[in-house]
């Protein structure tokens, strides 16, 4: 019998407070390995990829507001631009590409949002990737052509069932209640590969059926034809880049220029959505420290185990001096039952914490159409288990050191 | 020669002050020799057995044991010369709660710096005849088995001596002179020597050799040696 073989004798044999320690400090790791990880994750869904537009251009209003319509498919347009200011703001040099969109209807609680073709082809919803209808990567049908065809998102089409040739009828407004154009009937004829982005969440129909819908009064309708006159929401903006991947700094110019007017203004999501974290950072730190509290809890839980285990095995550690253990050799013991209880803790927290975030990811995915990832590895995987290991150690400082004073006459006393 | 003592001396001492409990002139206890030492209750012979031991540390005099003079000894080089030399039986509770009859004798030798495989250590079990409790925990044993393992652990680390701290105190004068008797010849079988402490006459006088511990310990008996 050796040194390991020791260790776990002695934590089976009292299992039911080594089981006990171990599945609050899972508990509580799970907890915090989640939170970081969907944490993190939210992060780079929202800011680093930027969900493809280097810019906004919006209506004069909350500029999270328009982010907000615009990418998230969530809130409202507070107004809408004239299609000349666009076509004016499309000639300066900084501005690579616009696609124009307009929003402002729904259908069965989806955004429908009437948008440019050329969003399926030119537009990159992440740097580099573009919309498929690709059987092959989970897409179906082609991109829209005529005024009544719509294309769905993916997780739109999946959660109303949605199939090639199967019509709806859109709703003016995004609110219960809101009138449903009961005349304009529009044919599915595509849906979109997952994207893994909100816009799997919406439905697209052209930009001019917006115009065309009969419910419109003729005023719209003519903005058909008559581009003076002609509004929309907003468009998404490519800007130039330099030296490679670095946005033309006349962004900023063309940022001024246009939000001095009184028509539009040029929203840039990537410094806009740290603002959004800050305005959230508050219930973000509540469940961290939550988490933190948690973890600490069980690591206090761990410290009564392996005081109370100590109290009841002063006979067993006295017996083992007396066979040979040095004082040294029980202290080892305690402070590997803790390194042992706490890294089994760790791991299986990791874990547990990993399907939280898969299960998480899965109602996200359907609420916002964002997608994270249970694989994904957080700052925490790496050091979550390094932190309870040395955390564990601190936890058995105190029972270790009174093993190694026990005093082994006093004990074998009792016994003999 | 295995334990050898010469001016041994041991004093308690307490805020109260200090209390002499042990001045032995000269003692030895030769390689494969059995020895019991008789005496009152509370007279100091557990003392004794923890001196030599390494439990306990002598306040004067020289103790050698196998050779080692233990008062020169740190107390972890106390631990790994008793691991690696001696055996320690008690009156009871000599095993493990948690631990097998087959594990408690496995664990005899886990110190000793060599490992003791199961059929070795089944081999023990057998020697003592409880081969068929193997599996059993000592709360499932009789206190004579829970004793008979206790044997089996003390020969698992080859021990040059074995230390009986009235090993026969909790049993009825039939298992106690079994208990004596196995440890005595099991003690023969494995060439070591054993120093036995008893307060039953009984049980010294299956021993060639019985010491008077009122006489070992002179001038000192019945002082009060209970530690």
């Amino acid at each position: 019998m050796n040194f390991r073989q020791i260790v776990f004798k002695s934590l089976r044999s009292h299992w039911l407070s080594t089981s006990l320690a171990i599945l609050s400090i899972a508990l509580g790791v799970a907890l915090l390995d989640s939170v970081v990880s969907l944490r993190e994750q939210t992060h780079r869904n929202l800011t680093q990829e930027g969900l493809g537009a280097d810019a906004i251009l919006g209506p004069k209003g909350s500029p999270l507001q328009i982010t907000l319509n615009a990418l998230y498919h969530l809130e409202e347009m507070p107004d809408k631009i004239p299609w000349t200011y666009y076509r004016k703001v499309l000639e300066d040099e900084v501005v690579a590409d616009g696609i124009p969109f307009i929003t402002g209807h729904s259908y069965a609680g989806f955004r429908v949002n009437a948008i440019d073709e050329r969003f399926f082809t030119a537009f990159e919803y992440l740097p580099g990737r573009h919309f498929s209808f690709r059987p092959e990567d989970g897409g179906q049908g082609r991109i829209f052509q005529g005024n009544k065809e719509a294309v769905a998102g993916y997780e739109a089409a999946r959660i109303l069932h949605i199939s090639l040739g199967k019509t709806f009828n859109p709703t003016c407004g995004v609110n219960a209640g809101d009138p449903v154009h009961v005349n304009d009937t529009i044919k599915f004829v595509g849906i979109m590969a997952p994207t893994g982005t909100p816009h799997d969440r919406a439905i697209y129909i052209p930009l001019k059926s917006f115009y065309t819908l009969e419910g419109h009064g003729s005023d719209v309708q003519s903005m058909a034809v008559d581009e003076d006159h002609r509004e929309i929401s907003g468009a998404y903006l490519k800007i130039r880049r330099i030296r490679g991947d670095v946005l033309h700094p006349g962004i900023q110019d063309l940022k001024y220029n246009i939000n001095q007017s009184s028509r539009a203004q040029l929203v840039i999501p990537n410094e806009v959505l740290p603002r959004l974290f800050n305005i959230i950072g508050w219930v973000d730190s509540v469940i961290m420290g939550i988490a933190l509290l948690v973890t600490l809890l069980a690591l206090l839980f761990l410290f009564i185990a392996l005081i109370t285990a100590l109290r009841e095995r002063r006979r067993d550690l006295a017996l083992l001096r007396c066979l040979g253990a040095t004082r040294r050799t029980v202290m080892g013991l305690i402070l590997c039952e803790s390194l042992f209880m706490s890294g089994t803790g760790a791991i299986l927290g990791i874990a547990i914490g990993h399907g939280v975030v898969w299960i998480g990811s899965e109602l996200i995915r359907v609420e916002t159409g964002l997608r994270f990832s249970a694989l994904y590895l957080s700052s925490a995987d790496f050091y979550i288990l390094p932190a309870l290991l040395l955390l564990g150690l601190l936890a058995a400082v105190v029972p270790a050191v009174q093993a190694y004073r026990l005093g082994v006459l006093k004990n074998l006393t009792l016994i003999s | 020669m295995i334990v050898k003592l010469e001016n041994l001396q041991f004093e308690y001492r307490s805020g109260a002050g200090t209390f002499p409990i042990l001045n032995i002139p000269s003692w030895k206890v030769e390689e494969e020799e059995q020895t019991a030492i008789t005496g009152m209750s509370g007279s100091g012979k557990s003392t004794l057995l923890n001196l030599i031991a390494g439990l306990l540390k002598p306040t004067g005099g020289h103790l050698e044991v196998c050779g080692v003079n233990l008062s020169e000894l740190s107390e972890s080089r106390r631990d790994k010369f008793r691991g690696q030399n001696l055996s320690y039986i008690f009156q009871t509770f000599n095993l493990l709660q948690g631990y097998t009859a087959l594990e408690n004798v496995m664990l005899g030798a886990a110190f000793t710096g060599r490992q003791l495989d199961r059929h070795t250590a089944r081999a023990l079990l057998d020697r003592v005849g409880l081969s068929r409790r193997s599996g059993h925990y000592p709360s499932q044993l009789s206190i004579g088995e829970q004793q008979r393992v206790a044997i089996a652990q003390a020969l698992a680390k080859k021990p040059k001596l074995i230390l009986a701290d009235e090993p026969t105190g909790s049993l009825d004068p039939y298992h106690s002179g079994e208990v004596v008797e196995l440890l005595c010849e099991t003690c023969r079988e494995n060439g070591c020597s054993l120093v036995l402490v008893s307060h039953e006459m009984k049980v010294a006088e299956r021993f060639s050799r019985r010491e008077d511990f009122a006489v070992l310990n002179r001038g000192l008996s019945g002082m009060g040696g209970k530690q």
